[in-house]
């Protein structure tokens, strides 16, 4: 499993760190519930979580496009629905606007503070 | 039943004022929401020495219950500074219900005020990102409210004219009302020619940032019978919350709305057809729309075609936020216990020239953080209980 290895940190700190060592990482369930963000248990219910490492590619699920003020081109903030399952805000750096169920791929801000992930667009539309 | 177990018409809105709406320079939000309370008091005929149970929160201060009781003198038996944003005034008054009827206090104040107009400039919002949400640079709440509104379009079709027609029928509402704090002519050429603020929300679809405080007094059925003003029954009260982050939410285009009306309607014993009013807040378009498909009013999906023909608008079969809403009267930050006040006056006949000709039933909604928390209170006159 690709589980981040520090394992006297909470789960927020851990999943910064992997993100600083290149994974985009999230948790799942016995079952395979997905789930995002990280946490000590799974909500709700409190099962057990373990780490799993994200493909990186989902698609959108909404989008807001924030226009800046010029010349800084917009900002397109999505919610971003990955294949694993889970979804989280994002944004995409694209030169066009995105529509619902475009697909995308992430790619790791692990030099940032805090790390993160964005998208870029990849790939066809699906059907959102 | 859990959702029955509200003390169904035990209380009573006894009095509700508002203060400062719109420009309030020279006060605090200390001293506005002192004055509300004041006001709200002297509108029911009590005086500071019968409250016994303080319930508020101020925009700015995490401990702003603390410094209205003593500002006040008041609240010593009990403060609650619950503050689940927008909505935190109607929880307060389902909290406060629950305390009366059992006895532990006799009069409770709910009180809340904001000068972010006139000392701000802007919205002061006590949301803050996680380190999930905040690298990416969002502006928020309004793209938490975007983003839902961008699903309800993609899943239902809803259009901007749809949304802009709750703007207008606030609009329209708010020229009725000359507390209101916009209220100049507006037409759907104008809704659809605003700037863009966060797509496909524009400045037209969004919450004004006014001045503003309001109050609300409410004690027992019992007491209120006796005081200055025509008591207003509170018959019903349900809440839930679903998230606090938008992407946590677990269906963009069904809110907690569904739920806590559900627990409010079967406290009241009255459903979604027996209201002769809805105030809900409305601190973008979308809200209304997603609000009226939740409580029951119209099928989900069918919000904006709903809306879209004035039925929510003065003269239409469903009056929604008569006073004129977030969108045109008044949003000092937090709107909610602007709904409780509003269904007050129109039940008790006092609201001029928008007062509805039936204003027995009302349904006030709150929201709070991004779509996250939601409660519904439904109020009565004497002749619903």
């Amino acid at each position: 499993m690709a589980s981040p290895s520090t394992a006297s940190l909470g789960p927020e700190a851990e999943y910064l760190q992997a993100l600083r060592d290149g994974r985009f990482c999230y948790q799942r369930t016995a079952e395979g519930r997905a789930v995002f963000p990280p946490r000590l248990a799974a909500p709700g219910d409190g099962a057990a979580l373990e780490w799993a490492q994200s493909s990186g590619r989902g698609r959108v699920h909404a989008v807001t496009e924030q226009p800046q003020k010029p010349p800084a081109p917009s900002r397109i903030i999505a919610i971003v629905e990955m294949d694993e399952g889970f979804r989280l805000l994002s944004r995409i750096q694209a030169e066009a606007p995105v529509a619902i169920g475009q697909r995308l791929r992430a790619v790791i801000a692990g030099e940032s503070e805090p790390p993160h992930v964005f998208f870029v667009p990849q790939g066809e539309q699906d059907e959102g | 039943m859990k959702d029955k177990a509200f003390p169904r018409a035990a209380c009573a809105i006894a009095g509700a004022a508002t203060f400062g709406i719109g420009l309030c320079e020279g006060y605090s939000a200390l001293e506005m929401t002192a004055r509300a309370g004041l006001l709200a008091l002297e509108d029911a005929g009590l005086g500071l020495a019968d409250v016994d149970g303080l319930f508020t929160c101020l925009p700015e201060d995490l401990l702003g219950g603390l410094a209205v009781a003593e500002y006040l003198g008041v609240g010593a038996r009990f403060v609650d500074n619950n503050r689940t944003g927008g909505s935190s005034f109607l929880n307060h008054l389902m909290t406060a219900c629950f305390m009366i009827s059992a006895g532990y206090m006799d009069t409770a104040l709910i009180c809340y005020g904001s000068n972010q107009r006139s000392a701000a400039g802007r919205l002061v919002s006590a949301l803050r990102g996680s380190v999930y949400e905040a690298p990416h640079g969002a502006r928020m709440p309004i793209g938490g409210y975007a983003l839902a509104a961008s699903r309800h379009m993609h899943d239902y079709g809803t259009t901007r004219e749809q949304l802009g027609a709750v703007a207008l029928a606030a609009r329209a509402w708010a020229q009725l009302n000359p507390e209101a704090f916009r209220r100049e002519p507006l037409d759907m050429q104008e809704y659809l020619a605003a700037r863009i603020v966060s797509s496909p929300l524009g400045a037209l679809d969004c919450c004004l940032v006014t001045d503003g405080a309001a109050a609300v007094v409410v004690t027992s059925r019992a007491r209120a019978r006796d005081l200055r003003k025509k008591p207003v029954a509170v018959l019903g009260a349900g809440a839930e919350t679903t998230h606090k982050e938008i992407a946590a939410m677990p269906d963009l285009c069904v809110t907690g709305a569904k739920l806590s009306g559900q627990r409010a309607y079967a406290a009241a014993g009255y459903g979604p057809a027996d209201m002769d009013m809805v105030q809900l807040y409305d601190a973008f378009t979308i809200n209304t729309i997603l609000f009226l498909e939740d409580l029951g009013f119209c099928p989900k999906g069918e919000g904006g075609r709903f809306v879209q023909d004035g039925t929510i608008a003065p003269g239409g079969a469903l009056p929604v936020n008569t006073n004129g809403g977030g969108l045109s009267c008044v949003h000092p930050g937090m709107y909610g216990l602007f709904t409780l006040v509003e269904a007050v006056r129109q039940i008790r006949g006092e609201a001029g020239e928008r007062q509805l000709a039936a204003a027995d039933l009302a349904l006030c909604h709150g929201n709070g953080g991004v779509l996250s928390s939601q409660t519904s209170v439904i109020l009565g006159s004497m002749d619903t209980v």
